[in-house]
């Protein structure tokens, strides 16, 4: 087979193995592909490259899935670094007093440290997004993005202060019910 | 793009504040939408062209039945050789040029078009399918210049 002849397949063989050529092009590249050792090499590499690249972005999703098994807080972004490094300093210095002091007895043995910590961390969170969400809707035309961003963080975080905020905005109209 | 909540979330934090930065730029929705989608785009190919450094080895071993994942091969190699492979197209994919592997995951693992892919990184369609060829060739291109049959 001719250098010039494979060149003239070279783009098509691509498509060829993507399946994106019509029934006679198709036909014509498979023609040359019996002809040519070259051009069927370049082929199954075509296709045993993008192959293994479609496990290697598969594996790439799932790492983040096989993270979230272990607790919420050891995951948390850098984001929520300075958030927990501010809350632990705060809890260290009391000695964790404070808290115990302000809750009903019923609740102080459910309160642990972790848990403080988790909901010190989603408060945060939630104020960062809702921080950001605010300086996105001083931009013009980004009212959806925004309603967005809210519907989010009511659905996620509505334990939180920050979903608190956005329920008591009565200049906050958010059309539909936080499922839609 | 395959981003799990929490890291979605550092996106969209990360987004947010370069509108703030690049606010006076926008003025039409439709600018400040192509930008929103490319820039969200590009940092989640960050997070994930960061991921790229799992060894293929670590692949391997998560993923047992990868010859039968690679289905339709008469003959399929062995471990060692499905590990050499892996690890080439691996080592090629975080090598891509940025604009390359944005458009090779636009393309197959989000599976979209040409035009929508031209739209997001702003070429025209048939420079999107140039450089589509251009990245399928430089993988590709790896497993047969390594001599690994395919």
């Amino acid at each position: 087979m001719t250098k010039t002849s494979c060149e003239e397949f070279a783009d098509r063989i691509i498509d060829y193995v993507d399946g994106e050529l019509l029934e006679d092009e198709a036909q014509a590249v498979a023609r040359h592909l019996d002809e040519c050792e070259r051009c069927r090499q370049t082929a199954r590499a075509l296709r045993r490259s993008l192959g293994l690249a479609k496990v290697i972005w598969e594996d790439n999703l799932a790492q983040p899935i096989a993270v979230s098994s272990v607790p919420h807080v050891q995951k948390l972004g850098r984001r929520s670094f300075y958030v927990l490094a501010a809350a632990a300093s705060i809890l260290l210095t009391t000695g964790g007093v404070f808290f115990l002091a302000l809750r009903p007895a019923s609740q102080q043995a459910a309160l642990t440290f972790e848990e403080v910590q988790r909901q010190v961390a989603r408060a945060g969170t939630a104020a960062q997004l809702l921080a950001a969400t605010r300086i996105v809707a001083q931009c013009e035309g980004t009212e959806s993005i925004v309603e967005q961003q809210y519907r989010y963080i009511l659905s996620q975080y509505a334990d939180t202060p920050a979903a608190e905020s956005i329920k008591a905005n009565p200049d906050l109209k958010l059309g539909g019910t936080q499922d839609d | 793009m395959g981003m799990d909540s929490a890291d979605a979330e550092d996106v969209l934090q990360d987004v947010s504040i370069q509108v703030l930065k690049h606010a006076e730029q926008f003025e039409q929705e439709n600018v400040m939408v192509r930008w929103l989608v490319r820039t969200t785009v590009n940092h989640c190919l960050t997070e994930h062209r960061r991921r790229f450094r799992h060894r293929a080895s670590r692949i391997l071993r998560r993923r047992p039945d990868l010859g039968q994942v690679l289905g339709g091969d008469r003959d399929p190699p062995d471990q060692v050789g499905l590990g050499e492979q892996l690890e080439a197209v691996r080592r090629a994919l975080a090598q891509l040029d940025p604009t390359l592997l944005l458009i090779v995951v636009l393309r197959y693992f989000c599976d979209l078009d040409s035009k929508a892919i031209a739209e997001i990184v702003e070429m025209n369609a048939s420079t999107v399918r140039a450089r589509l060829r251009e990245a399928r060739m430089l993988l590709a291109g790896r497993l047969i210049r390594r001599g690994i049959e395919p």
